[in-house]
């Protein structure tokens, strides 16, 4: 009976599996590009399924990856409850049913009695661990610890960085600039969502907060949001005109949005105000002349 | 002592976030090199790599390919892992008899696992000169475009 049942969980399960992993590939081909995409089926999933835990809360699907990872963890637990021995007659039923099964699952044959316990059915010995008392753990400036993570336009640790802004909301949860400071290491940590949440609420508290709005449009760019970004850098842009960074920024939601004469507009205000970046890059590419 | 004012940082957009839309553009655009920036992320990678090639070697159960498993199709990649498993062992013919990319994906492996122990300025260097190389010659897309082609070979010609 219990054969029966899971002879038949198996292409079930694997049908899901397959159904998410298409559903996760295209969402690698939209996001992450063509090439992305391609190592993600060269990969046989492998790196899909990586890219998918790493995007999960910036693309939402967090329950999509969790069912694809139980999926995937499935036959190790069966594998440790029922033995290899039964597992192997199910793997084999499966794979007559699916035509090949000589490269379909493959078991513990080693595993004699088929328990999936060690020899003497005890807990593995864990060694004891060590924690180095971290430097921050003295530092009650939260504010002051986290900007010294900050180096050339980006946190050299936007983990620590974030945990730092954490601690220095909770003292005070009405500092904009935490909260946009906090959205940055979001943003680095590719966690665009979650660094969109962060930069609102900045925008909340100080409504006339430029850098949190062009950090915002930042964020909608790499979600490949162009109108959203659009609105969000005219308005920066509204409150600070002389914003290099938010013209380049808005240059190149234009590029992508292929309004390519405001796009060369914003590039060469941008480079008056000092950031020629943009400009460089466009010329390079024969798109501004 | 907490302080109340925070300075800002600038944002961090550049022009090395720029998407571009040309195909040239598309297939020079380098993979390994911007990889190589993120300690965690190719550490994590070479974890994934060497438990592989562990569970492969020992028989126990590995990552199955969706496609394989559900619709008994072979991906361009199925048979890589064992095939890195006959190389390591030192049975280099039968490893490119399995799979001819074995060799260089498993120095994909090594090389993520060298760069996640390297200081982070040395791996940073690295990272670069990788990104520029890529930039340069499309090695990356190259492989790529040559594993399709090889895939699509091994079906029409089953060694």
């Amino acid at each position: 009976m219990i054969e029966m049942i899971l002879g038949l969980l198996f292409p079930v399960l694997s049908l899901i599996g397959f159904i998410v992993f298409i559903i996760v590939l295209i969402k690698q081909f939209k996001h992450g590009g063509a090439l992305q995409g391609i190592i993600g089926i060269i990969t046989c999933g492998l790196w899909t399924f990586i890219w998918g835990w790493i995007k999960h809360k910036s693309l939402a699907m967090t329950k999509l990856m969790i069912i694809w990872t139980v999926i995937q963890l499935t036959p190790l637990i069966l594998v440790g409850v029922f033995g290899a021995a039964l597992m192997g007659q199910m793997v084999q039923m499966f794979g007559e049913l699916a035509g090949d099964p000589s490269l379909l699952m493959k078991m513990d044959q080693k595993n004699g009695d088929g328990s999936g316990l060690n020899a003497e059915n005890r807990p593995i010995r864990l060694p004891n661990r060590t924690a180095a008392k971290t430097p921050a753990a003295e530092v009650t400036d939260w504010n002051a610890a986290a900007l010294a993570l900050w180096k050339d336009g980006r946190y050299t640790d936007p983990d620590k960085a974030k945990a730092y802004w954490d601690k220095a909301i909770a003292a005070n949860p009405k500092m904009a600039e935490a909260y946009n400071n906090r959205g940055l290491a979001f943003y680095n940590l590719e966690l665009h969502q979650q660094a969109i949440n962060d930069f609102s609420q900045a925008i909340r508290i100080k409504p006339e907060y430029a850098e949190a709005l062009n950090n915002r449009g930042n964020a909608y760019y790499a979600l490949d949001q162009y109108e959203k970004a659009e609105v969000d850098l005219n308005k920066s842009l509204e409150l600070k005109p002389r914003y290099a960074k938010a013209h380049l920024n808005r240059g190149l939601v234009y590029f992508q949005m292929k309004k390519s004469a405001e796009s060369c507009n914003d590039f060469r205000r941008a480079c008056d105000l000092g950031d020629c970046d943009g400009l460089q890059w466009a010329m390079q590419n024969g798109f501004c002349k | 002592m907490y302080t109340l004012t925070a300075t800002v940082p600038e944002s961090c957009v550049k022009a090395e976030h720029i998407k571009t839309d040309g195909i040239r553009s598309r297939l020079f655009s380098p993979i390994l090199g911007p990889l190589m920036h993120n300690r965690l992320l190719i550490a994590l990678l070479a974890a994934v790599t060497a438990l592989q090639l562990v569970f492969t070697a020992t028989e126990l159960t590995a990552w199955q390919c969706p496609l394989k498993s559900t619709l008994a199709v072979a991906c361009p990649g199925c048979g890589l892992t064992r095939a890195m498993v006959q190389f390591v062992e030192g049975n280099w013919q039968a490893a490119i008899q399995l799979h001819a990319f074995a060799p260089i994906v498993l120095g994909v492996g090594i090389l993520f696992a060298a760069g996640s122990v390297l200081p982070r300025k040395m791996r940073s260097r690295m990272a670069d000169r990788l990104t520029a190389f890529e930039r340069r010659t499309a090695v990356s897309a190259l492989l790529i475009v040559s594993m399709l082609i090889y895939w699509v070979l091994r079906m029409i010609v089953p060694i």
